[in-house]
C-alpha cells in the first residue's frame, strides 16, 4: 500500500513537470491553456499541501471535462485523501468529475486514483470495468497495466489482478520496450535489463493473485521465475512487493523459517511495514512466540549491513566532497532524491 | 519528495554526531538549488554524477525515489529507506536513535 502511495506520489510529480514542459502557443490562447499555464504557476509557488490542495480544487471544478482533470486527479487523491486525511472529499471531488469527464485517458486516471479511496470508505466500485472501459478505446501501455495489477492486488481483486499481470507480461519482452521507446537507442543489454524489470513486476502481482486464487502450484512456479531477475538495493532490499508476497506465500504454505529468510532484507534492512509485520508473524510462527524477536532482528541486520563505499561528487559550489571524509565517525543518513 | 522533512531531524541530532549528505538523483542543479535555498536546507547537498560515474544506481542501486540509508559510525549501512511521507519522520528518528 505505502509503496503504491509513493509511485502515485512520483505519477503526480512527473504529470505536472510534463505539463511545466509544454511551450506557450504564439496565436491566440487556448482559455483552458492558459487556465493550466495560470494554475500550474501558481501551484508551483504553494509551499504546503495546505496551499495546494484548493488550487488543484478550483482547477478541477473549473474544467471537470479535459484530460488535465485526469492528470490532477492522482494529486487529490494523494494530497487531499492521503496526506491530508480526507478521503470522502477527494473521494466526492473525484466521483464529480469523473461523471462529467467524456476523455478516455482522463475517465482511467480518475476511475483509478478514486478506486483505493472507495475500497477504504468501504464503498463498491468496478476496478475491472475502469481498465475495460480504457482498453474499448485504445490499448493500455505497460505503465497503466501493471498499476491496475498492483493496485488490484493490493485490493484483494485477486482475478483482475491475475488479469492485468497477465497482461503486462506481453509487454515485458525487449521487443515490446524497444516499441515503447522507438526514440532511445538502447543496446541489447539494456532492452534486456528493462524487460526483465517489467517481468519482475508483473511476476510479482501475478504469483501473489494466482497464489489467492488457490492455484498454489502455477503461484510458486511465477515467484520462481521472477527470483532470478529480482532487483534489490545496495542492502538488499527489493524494490518490489515480490519478497513481501513470496514470503507471505511460505509462510502460508507452513514454511515459516524459508518465509523469514525471504523476508528479512525487506522488513529489516529495508522499510516495507507489511514485511515487517510478516517477518514478525514468521517467526511467531516458527518460535512458538515472540520471545527473543528483537535480538533476532538485530542479529540479522549486523549480518545484512554492508560497509559503504565510498564516493565523490561535487557539491552546488562545484567543489568535490569526499563522502567517507563527510561520514567519518558519524551516523549519516544518505539520500537521494530529486527536486519537483 | 518531502526533502524538508529531514531539516529538523538534522537540527535534533547533529550535535550528537548525526549528519545527513542529499544527492540529487536527477542531476538537475537548477531545480535543486532553488529548492535548497527556498527551503533553508543547511546540511550537505550534491550532485549525482554521470554515466560511469552515476552514484544513486551505479553503487547503490536505487531504482525507487526518495531512497535513503543510514550509516552507522562504523561505516556500515544498517537500513533502507523508500519514500519520506508525514509520519516517516518518527519511524527514522528511531533507527538513528538506535545507532547513536
Amino acid at each position: 500500500m505505502k509503496k503504491f502511495l509513493i509511485a502515485v506520489g512520483l505519477l503526480v510529480a512527473l504529470g505536472l513537470m510534463a505539463g511545466c514542459a509544454k511551450e506557450a502557443p504564439e496565436e491566440a490562447v487556448d482559455p483552458i491553456e492558459q487556465a493550466w499555464t495560470d494554475f500550474r504557476a501558481e501551484y508551483g509557488e504553494a509551499e504546503t499541501t495546505e496551499a495546494k490542495i484548493p488550487l488543484v480544487e478550483a482547477f478541477i471544478r473549473e474544467h471537470p471535462d479535459t484530460d488535465y482533470a485526469g492528470r490532477l486527479a492522482g494529486a487529490v487523491a494523494y494530497y487531499q485523501g492521503h496526506e491530508m486525511e480526507d478521503p470522502e472529499g477527494a473521494y466526492a471531488l473525484l466521483g464529480e468529475t469523473l461523471a462529467k469527464n467524456t476523455d478516455p485517458d482522463a475517465r482511467f486516471q480518475i476511475g483509478m486514483a478514486m478506486f483505493p479511496l472507495a475500497m477504504e470508505l468501504g464503498e463498491s466500485m468496478d476496478l475491472g470495468a475502469v481498465a475495460d472501459e480504457l482498453a474499448g478505446a485504445r490499448e493500455l501501455d505497460f505503465g497503466e497495466m501493471i498499476d491496475v495489477a498492483d493496485t488490484a492486488v493490493a485490493h484483494d481483486q485477486w482475478e483482475i489482478g491475475a488479469k492485468w499481470a497477465e497482461a503486462a507480461m506481453t509487454k515485458a519482452t525487449p521487443d515490446a520496450y524497444a516499441t515503447d521507446y522507438p526514440d532511445d537507442d538502447y543496446t541489447e543489454a539494456e532492452l534486456v535489463s528493462r524487460a526483465d524489470r517489467r517481468k519482475g513486476m508483473a511476476l510479482a502481482d501475478l504469483g501473489w493473485a494466482l497464489f489467492n486464487l488457490d492455484r498454489t502450484e502455477e503461484a510458486m512456479a511465477t515467484f520462481e521465475q521472477a527470483v532470478p531477475i529480482k532487483t534489490v538495493n545496495y542492502v538488499g532490499a527489493a524494490d518490489t512487493p515480490l519478497d513481501l508476497y513470496r514470503g507471505k506465500a511460505m509462510l502460508a504454505t507452513g514454511d515459516a523459517a524459508k518465509a523469514m529468510e525471504i523476508l528479512a532484507p525487506s522488513a529489516i534492512m529495508g522499510s516495507d511495514h507489511d514485511a515487517a509485520s510478516a517477518v514478525r508473524e514468521a517467526y511467531i510462527a516458527a518460535k512458538g512466540n515472540d520471545d527473543g524477536f528483537d535480538e533476532w532482528t538485530w542479529s540479522e541486520r549486523i549480518a545484512l549491513a554492508k560497509p559503504v563505499d565510498t564516493f565523490t561528487l561535487a557539491d552546488y559550489e562545484g567543489n568535490d566532497q569526499d563522502f567517507s571524509a563527510l561520514s567519518d565517525g558519524k551516523v549519516t543518513l544518505l539520500a537521494f532524491w530529486f527536486p519537483t | 519528495m518531502e526533502l524538508p522533512r529531514l531539516q529538523p531531524l538534522f537540527e535534533t541530532y547533529k550535535d550528537q554526531g548525526f549528519s545527513v549528505v542529499v544527492v540529487d538523483g536527477k542531476a538537475d542543479t537548477e531545480r535543486a538549488v532553488k529548492f535548497i535555498e527556498k527551503h533553508g536546507l543547511t546540511y550537505t547537498a550534491l550532485e549525482n554524477g554521470e554515466g560511469d560515474a552515476e552514484i544513486a544506481k551505479g553503487i547503490f542501486n536505487v531504482r525507487g525515489y526518495p531512497t535513503s540509508f543510514l550509516i552507522d559510525r562504523e561505516g556500515r549501512v544498517m537500513y533502507s529507506h523508500l519514500g519520506f511521507e508525514a509520519g516517516d519522520e518518527e519511524h527514522i528518528a528511531k533507527e538513528i536513535e538506535s545507532l547513536l
